[in-house]
């Protein structure tokens, strides 16, 4: 057993409002930059929707993340027998074209046009040629666009649907959408990390974020296409690649990321994992049904005495252990099994969980009249708009059962806090439908006083970064103290 | 270890490799953080920490150290949207206006002018009086050609202006517009003070706005009360409807999303698939406009089941106690059959003859003694002179005997009359039995009454075996208001219907009313919307909801809580100086002087009104009855008369009046005789017309002008691109036609602003304005129920100064210009409406007109008050930057609450900072933070003490303790840098009608219902009748159904010209994601996340069908103007309406338009113009009686239809 | 590689004290002509962006001339037809206003200009470029001095440290400021191009080539290079190195046609195969 730590996330997409406050609160400090204007470290998709850049997750064409190959891990993006070839270019970048064109606006014209005949307008102008442009695309281009002929309906992960599913989700009846927030998922098997030519990608010992060296990076943009979540950017002003650093410097001075902090759903939570790190490989080479499962194997019980053992011996130091105890993504991965990885069948193995979306329940229309199809009190699981299959897709590695699960858990929880503060559902029933979840009621408790009443500091479990230990493999502390911000601050340079 | 970990991934911990990492870590660095709000007009009242590097705002983030509320609720942290975390972009773009700029055009007509007076009120005088002069700078409005000036040569030529104008025309016609104070009160305290100072005009917003429910204060007397967020969470079935918790309460949502987890069930009402839907257990995809057929529908279910076949005892109890509903009604004959009419009096009958106020005390029928008996509580009672009768005991008034009230005379009757009902949905009426009882009144005669309760029963079509035209079932698809019948409007069928109906009452009855319709502009835009709003109080009053934690109307549009109200309004409205002030009603005043009502014709042509009218009210057009609402002193109207005030004074001592009353009696005179005329009656006129405007925290000529194109046209003189055509020319007959009408009303127009928008780019002087993040002022909601403070966490930036400092030196400019031409004070009379919470809300029981000689023209009576003020414009800047002595004699309070402030006034005066002048001291109101202390010194929710005084003052009037509610905060003091350290919850307050105690969540009305203390409406309850002569006249007495106006009807389309394929569909502006209103919207974070423009939403089908695809541009258009956008095509958009979300700017990425000439295009509102309802005009009686942003017609826009086709050719 | 520190530090130092030196530096006016105006007007020495100043106040009278100098939008904007005239010679391009410019100021330049009209040959003539034809030589060297392989006399950073042109390089050139490929068209030609680098007029590089202006013949060498750069096409291509380029494009299309084959599966742009409407079927096939 070779336990390491990992921070790493859970974002509860029932309750994401879709409002994009994360992306500002990120853009405003790490990447409104030139050359950086285009990068969202985070960014929220519509779903169902293409997202960004365009249908990211058809990885027949980007070829991000693994395969499996002759019982052998490899990237899909590039290997041994095509490093030469595609080291000078890489034949699965994404284009400008698949992000966007920066834009802004000639502002000054309106305090500048001369008195003329007509009203003047700021028309838009290119932030990176600065001539005007058609704007044409975006990084949330199909925000909020369900029921999109262009769009929605050429979401990766209607694949599987029915030819009627799929029209239905044109429908008035059937339509749907719902929010999917995304960043660094700070993998344990990380894409990027390998492909880097110039080993400028690591995940850091303590923590195991994933940070991309900007001394070190030679812009062979290597990672751009083998992280199959598309969350490494090129930026092009200063030559380096860039990607989520999950807000270290606030982590280790004990805040929350910037995109969790700002987080005013509240969907999201942040704590630390220990895992096995001698089985990674193990895992991730799975067949596509046991990924989910081989991969919470790999979390460990931080209440096991062994694992505490390991851990100690691994140099974890024992806060970090206490702080894993307490992690609000332990109890929803491990416990309570209600939150699922992105794309586990891409095998980087992300470390960003989701607890999927219930959804209105689907209605009928006749004669012009609409009418719901189910009698259920709350949202129906076999009758959501969401079809299964898609989220299934999304979270499943295409399989339905986990995806269930988390959701008949979710609704015995709402049935059983009814029974509780109403009563107009009986309690006899409400244990029914926990008990076929999977749920004790101490469990339903739990779940929802972590759902809904949690405060800040439930949902942000920071363990001590112990800057101090890390400063001292470099100089005295007492030093630091009186040196530190003291020297001049290098931009990133261009070139070698 | 590591031969077992995959190779390729390395944890790196070697030091020297991670040296770099300082790189991000330099980033996350900063120098100071401070604390601040948005001064936005958005409610959400987010407190954030502002982070400032080098001197220069880099980012802000929110700040979490909100007070938690009681066990069992979620917290409040984070608060703060998407937009809000994008504002420190605006400070240093581009787009900042940093110095103060002229129109070119008068800039140079200005200093040649200049050059020739010494006297810049001359130079003024000489410019506006020459019409081409005048004309030159209005034509270019608009259209660039802007030049940098110094704050010397704009204060000096908006001071001549107002020097001028008053002089010249009268103080009344200088206006100012600001909307919703509460979001940073200081800063609309500047531009108001000044305004009431001078004379001028406040125009309101929230009625303008279209945000105010009219419903509200039809109900509760209240022009909005509604739930802190968190409330919310207390609900056990939550209806959202019309209110798009994601976009518009994003900071909010949460509680909602998270109220579900704890076993809510959550209906979402919406006719697109919009961002709540997602939450829905059920999505609701109702037709649009059609909300008010939904709730007429359950409200027949929930009648019929949980009052009638089941006898909820909940129910029917909070129905006897807290609303009308036993109430008797007299029934008076009508076409062989009988109608409803007004509420019995109770000097009706023998036993309260001579009781005092009797024609506003009222009658319910008593169980025990069998007979009717007057209650406590009503208007009668509350404007009587013996005091501690005004509560909700249930006893007699006359001698206190205990009252079983009865709800209904099923059971024990003098028999059932057939009495007929307005079916408007099918233009006929329907007789159904109800069961009355006979009394003899005081003359002798006999009157037939009938319960509220019983109409109700009759109204909603239950059918409890009386006769008559009841519908027979559910399933009766012809009878009102039937959930069969209901299925025709709102397309959903009546099983869903029945199901909601189910569960609404069963929730209820288990819980005690925690059932919640979340409700807003979705619903309250459209031009019936006060039916569809009452429909939906009923189903809450039917179920007792209102006045519970977890129940109620959670009204969202607009509403805003100004929490210090009392202190904040005497400084904004200058009472401290001058008690009576310039408020006027902006629908009116917009619809009258930017000419919209010269484009219709009679309100009938959309308006559905009985069959049978009565008189003569309902029908002929708006604007005449208009002219009567003002001329009855429903509702105010400035510019007042075709006369300077200040010289009907001098005419009127000329003419040898001598004192105040005099001076009044020879205007009413004038007035009668005809030789005085109302502006409102001509006002083309140019002596009638308003000459300068003050614009500033809002938007006034964009996103707030319903009928842009017309202020364009008639307000600025400038380009537009409406192509309508004057049609009113033979219908209206009280105001006077003029074939020409006037183009460039106003001289000058000025806007403050931190940002180049529409308003600014139209306007002639932009004063840089300091942002958010520059000045110090305060911001309060109803979403919380927190006070918080704006900081300057940087000085202003460039020029700009804080919107009072602004005004405080234009104060100073004015005084001085005015000196050589105003040595001495003046004096001017300023016509005042019959008001809201004063003894006029029992002026006019019936409608008469003193012009007709129907009734004695009495001032405050029957028509409008008239007051003289002495104006002192010399001292104007001492009295601006000094909290006045008018409030230490006369204490403060709002809302019919009173307290008083000596002892506190004369602290502040002696130790604070403090001003002098004439030989006194007054505490300062010179500096921002000056004014920030003063109104959290004396006002009840942050001074514990004056909250006790002003309990005291009620618990005296209502006779019921009610000090307890403020005896354990009565040494609670705030001051504004405490709440710069933490926000601070606000007290409990006799002014604002909730209970906040121990961390519970603020829901309305709980105070009413625990401490008994009436509403302030005509029968201290909750009315589901309104008796009032109008709505008799208009059938909205009782709750129906009016169909929405056709699109004919409603001359959207009568000019217009198709070319090329085209649909036509309703126009929908919901508010939208990437902005609030306008602010945000053209910022690039915004437009980067959005698609750069605002879109035009359309249905697929829709789009096909006109040849477009999505990201196409298309040109949308109707008889008012153009909009020139790209489509977003979703099927989420049912086909028929499309969408626009409020509200676009016109200055970025608008091309020109084909249809207009090639002229640039507009923004949304240049496809809107406002129509008004006749009946939310009336006045003097109850709840409908005048007050500033409380009562009168709305701005709706909703019912608009507009004309789409692919541009041809995109041209800049 | 690319020398760019020292000179980066400078240009940020003058970006951000650029608005400064301008407005307090104006009180000589010689150094006020040549800082602000010698970039597009000369005395003596023929139009430029704006025409030639020498006698101009005996074409308008001072008052006109001094309104202008000081609000030149507001004289256009009002109509005035002479200043119509002038916009129309220099294509639209308006003066700007001079930060900081006051009365006293413009009469000061005004006098400059009234007692250098009288001279004969004016110090503000325009700069003597030699117009002898450019040779490969002077591009060559215009090249490398753009590049920094060779150093400017007086010390002044190399244009590559904020500049690119085509041809740099795969790696490009600086992105501080604009791409200068076309520059010699955007500043009409040898002559005014030549004056502008003399005295050049933006905040940064005044800045920086206050203190170490170019040489008449390092200009020249640049205006050469920047004349190149211009009509750079397959064309132009030196004689000399033809077959070293035909080897070059050789060998590069059987490369290329080699890694089209690797890279048969390469991703194509993936969104607008979908908004264009047949690209829908495509894309999930």
């Amino acid at each position: 057993m070779n336990v390491r730590s990992q921070i790493s996330m859970v974002f509860h997409l029932d309750k994401c409002i879709g409002c994009h406050t994360c992306s500002i609160a990120c853009k405003n400090i790490w990447t409104d930059r030139k050359g950086a204007e285009y990068m969202w470290w985070n960014n929220v998709e519509t779903k169902p929707g293409t997202g960004y850049p365009t249908r990211w997750e058809d990885q027949d064409q980007y070829h991000g993340g693994w395969e499996v190959h002759k019982g052998k891990l490899r990237l899909r993006s590039t290997g041994k027998g095509k490093i030469v070839t595609n080291i000078f270019h890489n034949p699965f970048m994404p284009t400008m074209d698949d992000y966007y064109e920066p834009w802004t606006y000639k502002y000054e014209d309106l305090f500048n046009a001369p008195e003329g005949t007509d009203q003047p307008t700021a028309r838009p102008v290119s932030m990176v040629t600065g001539e005007h442009m058609d704007v044409e695309a975006g990084p949330n281009w199909d925000d909020d666009l369900g029921g999109s002929p262009v769009y929605a309906a050429n979401d990766k992960n209607l694949d599987g649907l029915s030819e009627e599913q799929r029209q239905q989700l044109f429908a008035v009846e059937r339509l749907v959408f719902f929010y999917f927030p995304r960043i660094c998922n700070h993998c344990l098997n990380p894409s990027c990390v390998a492909a880097c030519p110039s080993g400028a990608l690591y995940k850091r010992g303590e923590d195991g974020i994933v940070l991309l060296d900007q001394k070190r990076c030679r812009a062979w943009r290597s990672c751009v296409a083998a992280c199959p979540y598309k969350k490494t950017f090129f930026n092009w002003s200063t030559g380096k690649s860039e990607k989520c650093i999950l807000c270290y410097p606030r982590l280790e001075t004990g805040q929350a990321p910037a995109c969790f902090h700002s987080c005013v759903g509240r969907i999201r939570y942040l704590g630390v994992v220990l895992y096995d790190a001698d089985r990674l490989e193990e895992v991730a080479k799975l067949p596509d049904d046991k990924l989910i499962e081989g991969q919470r194997s790999l979390i460990l019980d931080p209440n096991d005495p062994e694992v505490i053992e390991a851990a100690r011996a691994n140099g974890v130091h024992d806060s970090v252990i206490e702080s894993a105890q307490r992690s609000p993504v332990y109890k929803f991965v491990k416990v309570w099994k209600i939150a699922l990885p992105p794309h586990i069948e891409y095998r980087t193995l992300p470390m960003l969980f989701y607890v999927p979306p219930m959804s209105p329940v689907m209605a009928n229309r006749q004669d012009g009249t609409v009418e719901s199809v189910s009698d259920n009190f709350f949202h129906d699981i076999e009758q959501a708009r969401v079809p299964m299959k898609f989220l299934a897709n999304l979270f499943g590695a295409g399989g339905e059962g986990k995806v269930v699960y988390a959701l008949k858990k979710q609704k015995a929880v709402r049935t059983y806090r009814r029974a509780l503060t109403v009563g107009d559902i009986s309690m006899e029933t409400a244990e029914k439908m926990l008990a076929e979840a999977d749920c004790t009621k101490e469990e339903a408790d739990a779940i929802y006083h972590l759902t809904s009443l949690c405060t800040f500091d439930d949902r942000f479990v920071i363990p001590p970064m112990h800057r101090e230990e890390a400063i001292e493999m470099m100089r005295e502390p007492s030093e630091h103290k009186t040196a530190v911000g003291f020297g001049f601050i290098e931009p990133p340079k261009r070139g070698f | 270890m590591a031969d077992k970990t995959i190779r390729w991934i390395k944890d790196e911990v070697k030091p020297e490799s991670r040296s770099w990492e300082e790189f991000y870590r330099n980033r996350w660095q900063y120098d100071k953080v401070v604390r601040s709000t948005h001064g936005v007009n958005c409610t959400g009242s987010c407190t954030w920490m502002i982070h400032v590097k080098d001197g220069i705002v880099t980012w802000e983030m929110q700040g979490l150290d909100y007070p938690s509320l009681e066990h069992g609720l979620p917290p409040y942290e984070p608060r703060g949207c998407q937009r809000g975390i994008s504002f420190s972009w605006y400070l240093y773009s581009p787009l900042r206006v940093k110095y103060p700029y002229i129109r070119g055009a008068l800039a140079d007509l200005w200093r040649k002018a200049r050059a020739s007076y010494d006297d810049p009120v001359e130079a003024w005088k000489s410019l506006v009086s020459n019409p081409e002069t005048r004309a030159r700078w209005q034509k270019a409005r608009g259209k660039g050609g802007f030049r940098r000036a110094t704050w010397d040569e704009v204060l000096e030529i908006m001071a001549a202006a107002n020097v001028h104008t008053i002089k010249e025309h009268g103080p009344d016609r200088i206006a100012g517009f600001s909307p919703i104070p509460a979001m940073s009160m200081i800063s609309y305290a500047g531009g108001s003070r000044l305004m009431q100072l001078m004379g001028g005009i406040s125009l309101s917003f929230y009625d303008w706005y279209c945000d105010l429910p009219s419903a509200s204060p039809e109900t509760w007397g209240e022009q909005t009360d509604v739930q802190e967020s968190a409330d919310w969470y207390n609900a056990k079935l939550l209806a959202v409807m019309g209110s798009n918790l994601n976009m518009t309460r994003t900071p909010d949502c949460h509680f909602a999303a998270e109220a579900r987890h704890n076993g809510t069930k959550m209906y979402v009402f919406s006719p697109d698939f919009n961002q709540v839907a997602k939450y829905a257990d059920q999505w609701v995809s109702i037709n649009a406009g059609q909300d008010g057929a939904w709730w007429m529908a359950v409200n027949h279910v929930l009648l019929s089941e949980f009052h009638h076949k089941e006898q909820t005892p909940y129910f029917l109890n909070y129905a006897k106690r807290y609303t009308d509903a036993p109430h008797l009604v007299e029934l008076v004959p009508q076409d062989g059959a009988f109608a409803a009419g007004q509420l019995l009096r109770a000097n009706r009958i023998k036993r309260y003859a001579g009781v005092e106020n009797g024609d506003w005390k009222f009658l319910f029928w008593d169980k025990d003694s069998n007979g009717p008996k007057m209650p406590l509580g009503s208007a009668g009672f509350r404007w009587g002179t013996e005091k501690g009768k005004w509560n909700l005991e249930l006893k007699d008034g006359l001698d206190g005997s205990s009252i079983d009230p009865v709800l209904t005379f099923l059971d024990k009757n003098d028999g059932t009359v057939p009495v007929r009902f307005d079916d408007f949905a099918e233009g006929t009426t329907h007789i159904r039995h109800v069961p009355v009882k006979h009394l003899q009144t005081a003359d002798g005669k006999n009157a037939t009454v009938a319960t509220v309760y019983d109409l109700l029963m009759a109204q909603y079509g239950v059918d409890r075996g009386l006769g008559g035209e009841y519908p027979k079932s559910y399933d009766d698809e012809d009878a009102p208001f039937t959930p069969a019948w209901s299925e025709k409007y709102t397309g959903i069928s009546r099983k869903d219907l029945i199901r909601f109906a189910r569960e609404w009452g069963t929730t209820a009855r288990m819980t005690n009313g925690k059932c919640t319709v979340i409700i807003g502009a979705g619903i309250n835009h459209w031009y019936h919307a006060n039916l569809m709003y009452r429909a939906a109080i009923h189903a809450l009053m039917f179920s007792g909801c209102v006045g519970v934690n977890g129940g109620g109307l959670a009204h969202y549009v607009g509403q805003e809580k100004l929490a210090p109200m009392e202190s904040w309004s005497a400084i904004a409205f200058a009472k401290d100086w001058y008690p009576p002030s310039r408020q006027q009603n902006a629908p009116s005043w917009h619809y009258v002087n930017s000419d919209q009502w010269r484009y219709e014709r009679s309100f009938t042509d959309y308006h559905t009104v009985p069959q049978n009218g009565k008189n003569g009210l309902t029908s002929g057009h708006t604007m005449d009855l208009q002219v009567k609402a003002v001329r009855n002193g429903w509702l105010p109207f400035y510019p007042q008369f075709n006369k300077n005030t200040i010289e009907l004074v001098k005419e009127a001592e000329a003419a040898g009046a001598k004192t105040d009353e005099e001076i009044v009696a020879h205007v009413v005179n004038q007035l009668k005789e005809r030789k005085l005329k109302f502006s409102v009656e001509d006002p083309d006129a140019p002596e009638n017309w308003p000459r300068v405007w003050y614009i500033w925290r809002g938007n006034a000529l964009m996103s707030s002008s319903k009928g842009h194109e017309y202020f364009l046209r008639h307000y600025l003189g400038t380009h537009d691109n409406a192509v309508a055509e004057d049609l009113a020319k033979g219908t209206v007959e009280e105001v006077l036609w003029r074939d020409e009408a006037p183009r460039g009303k106003l001289d000058l127009i000025v806007d403050l602003n931190f940002r180049m928008d529409t308003s600014a780019l139209y306007s002639d002087i932009i004063l840089p304005a300091a942002t958010w993040y520059e000045k110090a002022d305060l911001n309060s909601t109803d979403m919380h129920s927190f006070i918080h403070p704006l900081s300057a966490a940087i000085p202003p930036c460039w020029e700009s100064k804080s919107d009072w400092a602004i005004f405080r030196s234009l104060a100073k400019k004015f005084s001085e210009l005015a000196a050589p031409h105003f040595p001495k004070p003046v004096r001017e009379l300023v016509a005042l409406p019959l008001a809201h919470d004063t003894p006029a809300e029992i002026a006019q029981k019936e409608i008469r007109d003193w012009i007709t000689g129907e009734v004695e023209a009495i001032p405050g009576k029957t028509m409008p008050g008239f007051a003289l003020v002495t104006r002192d414009y010399r001292n104007l800047y001492h009295q601006f930057i000094s909290f006045g002595p008018k409030v230490r004699a006369g204490g403060l309070g709002a809302h019919g609450t009173k307290y008083s402030i000596e002892d506190f006034y004369d602290e502040a005066a002696q130790s604070g900072p403090a001003v002098e002048f004439n030989g006194a001291r007054y505490p300062s109101l010179k500096e921002d933070e000056e004014v920030c202390d003063v109104i959290l010194r004396f006002a009840t929710v942050t001074n514990g003490e004056l909250a006790y005084r002003s309990y005291k003052n009620m618990q005296e009037k209502v006779g019921l303790p009610l000090t307890h509610l403020a005896e354990k905060n009565r040494g609670t003091r705030v001051s504004y840098k405490e709440l710069q350290s933490k926000p601070m919850r606000l007290l409990n307050s006799p002014m604002w009608s909730g209970l906040t105690d121990n961390g519970r969540a603020y829901s309305p009305f709980t105070y009413n219902v625990e401490a008994l203390v009436p509403w302030r409406t005509l029968t201290g309850r909750q009315h589901f009748y309104l008796d009032h002569p109008g709505y008799l006249a208009f059938g909205e007495h009782l709750p129906t159904y009016k169909p929405k106006p056709s699109p004919t009807q409603y001359a959207d389309l009568k000019f217009s010209k198709e070319e090329g394929k085209t649909i036509m569909l309703n126009y929908l502006t919901p508010h939208g994601k990437w902005h609030i209103h306008s602010t945000y919207g053209d910022n690039q974070r915004m437009t980067t996340l959005s698609r750069g423009v605002e879109p035009f939403w359309i249905n697929e089908k829709d789009a096909e069908e006109i040849g477009v695809e999505d990201n196409d541009w298309v040109e949308v258009h109707n008889d008012h103007g153009v909009v020139v956008t790209r489509a977003a095509v979703s099927a989420r958009i049912p086909r028929g309406i499309c969408i626009i979300y409020h509200s676009p700017e016109r200055t970025y990425s608008v091309p020109k338009s084909p249809l207009r000439g090639n002229r640039r295009a507009g923004g949304h509102n240049s496809l809107t113009r406002t129509r008004l309802k006749p009946n939310l005009m009336v006045g003097g009686y109850g709840q409908f009686t005048f007050h500033f942003n409380y009562w009168g017609p709305t701005g709706c826009n909703r019912d608009t239809h507009v004309l789409v086709r692919k541009l041809p050719k995109l041209i800049w | 590689m690319i020398r760019t520190s020292t000179p980066l530090r400078g240009i940020l130092a003058a970006c951000l004290l650029g608005g400064w030196s301008a407005t307090t530096r104006a009180q000589d006016p010689a150094a006020d002509f040549r800082q602000n105006c010698m970039s597009c007007h000369t005395i003596g020495g023929g139009r430029l962006t704006g025409p030639d100043l020498k006698n101009v106040d005996q074409r308008k009278d001072r008052d006109w001339l001094t309104r202008f100098i000081m609000d030149p939008r507001a004289v256009i904007d009002s109509g005035d037809p002479y200043a119509q005239e002038l916009l129309k010679d220099a294509r639209n391009a308006v003066m700007p206003t001079l930060p900081g410019m006051t009365r006293a100021r413009a009469t000061a330049l005004l006098d400059l200009i009234g007692a250098e009209s009288k001279l004969e040959k004016s110090q503000f003539a325009g700069v003597q470029i030699s117009d002898r034809p450019f040779t490969p030589e002077d591009i060559e060297r215009g090249r490398l001095m753009f590049l920094g392989r060779v150093p400017l006399a007086r010390g002044g950073p190399s244009c590559i440290a904020c500049h690119t042109t085509n041809g740099v390089g795969a790696l490009g050139g600086g992105t501080l400021a604009p791409d200068l490929t076309t520059v010699f068209e955007r500043y009409e030609g040898r002559k005014t191009l030549s004056t502008w680098l003399t005295a050049p007029a933006t905040p940064t590089m005044q800045a920086v080539f206050r203190q170490a202006p170019l040489e008449s013949d390092e200009i020249l060498a640049l205006v050469a290079y920047f004349q190149s750069t211009l009509q750079r096409s397959p064309d132009d291509v030196a004689t000399s190195r033809l077959n070293f380029v035909l080897l070059g494009l050789g060998g590069t299309i059987v490369v290329l046609g080699l890694f089209d084959v690797i890279w048969r599966g390469r991703l194509k742009s993936v969104r607008r195969m979908l908004v264009h409407r047949n690209g829908s079927e495509n894309t999930h096939g």
